[in-house]
């Protein structure tokens, strides 16, 4: 268990969160390769199936990036982005499933700093949580 | 003001439709007639088929609500017609109309006492559904007009909209009767307390139950993925489901993979992913009308776990489904100062 790596997939908003990973690299921020990251158009066009997906095959953590409130480039991708994902983290405590897996992040495409913190903490956080259950589980 | 029909409950209701028909006010109506043990929904448009209506069958093997989204799917209707569902399929419909499905133009909506109906799968079984146990709306809370019958000694109707008033009003003078209105709603009342009560306790019971991935796969490990759940849903109305799209076609080596990181792959694969995916789609639109789980060939308790996982979502958004025409979808709208504890750190 000291060993674990957790595996992170990062959805990340192509105007805000994906351009702030660039910045992170070009300013020469260390920041763990546990993150997988993935660019998409708008944190408000990743369904929670996805999410669900992710955690069912193995992802020990998920974390959602997108640009601050207000900021969206499609003016509110990022509001609903959030609603889901409250709406998310709502079922699976219902379910008994451990939410804390779930994040959701407003990170700006000057955030280079912001991004290599957000993404130290939850790997940090995820590997204290241990492994998910759910990517081991014969049904899926 | 109420308009007062005397007798028989079913009887009281044909001539209500017959005068409704002979005085040109209504060119079609929509309820539930005889079909073999049960009651199917249908449309009718004369007053001698009203002769096999059965309204007051505790039956309910399809949501009318479904079926008014088929009927004024190409076009509104032309003409007057008057369609009656009950509290849960009345409930879909206002969630269907938000969602732009059902067209409602000329279309008057009564909303029927119900305590309860019957599995259509288990008529013999003489008891109401386990959803309907624990259901908070024995009576309708929108539509035009009210149909009000559990714990009266026939049919009473109240105008809720002014359609509505309209309409019954065209049938002669309503009267005023205040006991019947404080009588009908002791009764309701008293039925929400005890059903209320039974819901505390099915929540707590439900979630010991499913609490878990265990727990969760045991729930769902008899599911053929057939999504006859998703099927029959009244709030499910997406022509193609995302669950059945290409999306969810995978490489070999992808199953591969994936049968590596556990003892074994279960095929069908995607079967948990299915249902709280779907949860995340429509739950907080859910109107428990358990639908799903009679949908369901395997017996798994597909409506008790949405109506378990609905109460919950519906107090984090303040969201009943059903209840109110103006409220917007909690998910096709968003406030600015909201839920600050998620996406803020």
């Amino acid at each position: 268990m000291d060993n674990f790596e957790p595996k992170i997939i990062g959805f990340f908003c192509n105007w805000c969160t994906s351009a702030a990973a660039d910045l992170a690299g070009t300013s020469r921020l260390h920041y763990p390769s546990n993150i997988r990251p993935i660019r998409v158009m708008c944190s408000g066009s990743v369904d929670m199936s996805y999410i669900l997906r992710s955690l069912f095959q193995g992802a020990d953590g998920v974390i959602i990036g997108g640009c601050h409130p207000g900021d969206c480039h499609y003016v509110n991708g990022n509001f609903k982005a959030r609603r889901r994902v409250v709406l998310l983290k709502n079922i699976m405590r219902s379910l008994g499933l451990e939410e804390e897996r779930v994040w959701l992040r407003w990170i700006s495409a000057s955030e280079g700093k912001k991004f290599a913190e957000t993404m130290n903490e939850i790997t940090e956080k995820i590997k204290a949580l241990g492994p998910n259950k759910m990517g081991t589980l014969n049904q899926t | 003001m109420i308009k007062q029909y005397s007798g028989d409950k079913e009887k009281a209701l044909r001539t209500f439709i017959k005068e409704l028909f002979e005085k040109n006010i209504i060119n079609a109506a929509f309820l539930p007639i005889k079909q073999g043990e049960t009651a199917f929904p249908a449309l009718i448009t004369s007053a001698e088929a009203v002769e096999t209506s059965a309204l007051f069958l505790p039956v309910m093997p399809v949501s009318s609500a479904t079926q008014l989204v088929r009927l004024t799917h190409e076009e509104p209707l032309h003409k007057t017609t008057i369609a009656f569902l009950r509290p849960c399929e009345m409930r879909a419909a206002v969630e269907l109309i938000k969602l732009n499905q059902i067209k409602t133009d000329n279309l008057i909506f009564v909303g029927v006492d119900c305590e309860g109906t019957y599995d259509a799968k288990d008529l013999e079984k003489n008891d109401i559904r386990e959803v309907c146990k624990i259901c908070e709306f024995p009576e309708t809370l929108t539509g035009d007009i009210k149909l009000a019958h559990l714990g009266l000694d026939s049919i009473y109707l109240t105008p809720i909209s002014n359609k509505g008033q309209d309409l019954l009003e065209k049938t002669g003078n309503l009267e005023d009767n205040s006991n019947i209105e404080k009588e009908h709603n002791d009764y309701i009342e008293k039925i929400k307390k005890e059903h209320l009560l039974l819901k505390e306790t099915f929540l707590k019971e439900k979630y010991e139950e499913v609490k878990g991935l265990e727990n969760l796969q045991k729930y769902f490990e008899t599911c053929i993925n057939c999504h006859n759940c998703m099927q029959q849903c009244p709030i499910c109305y997406c022509h193609e489901c995302f669950f059945d799209s290409r999306a969810f076609y995978f490489k070999s080596e992808q199953f591969i993979t994936s049968a590596k990181r556990r003892e074994a792959l279960k095929f069908p694969t995607d079967t948990l992913l299915f249902h709280i995916g779907r949860m995340n789609h429509m739950v907080l639109s859910c109107v428990n009308c358990g639908l799903c789980e009679q949908a369901c060939p395997m017996d798994i308790k597909v409506g008790q776990l949405f109506t378990y996982v609905n109460a919950h979502a519906r107090d984090e958004f303040g969201y009943v489904s059903g209840k109110n025409i103006e409220d917007e979808l909690p998910l096709t709208t968003y406030r600015e100062d909201e839920f600050k504890n998620v996406g803020e750190k």
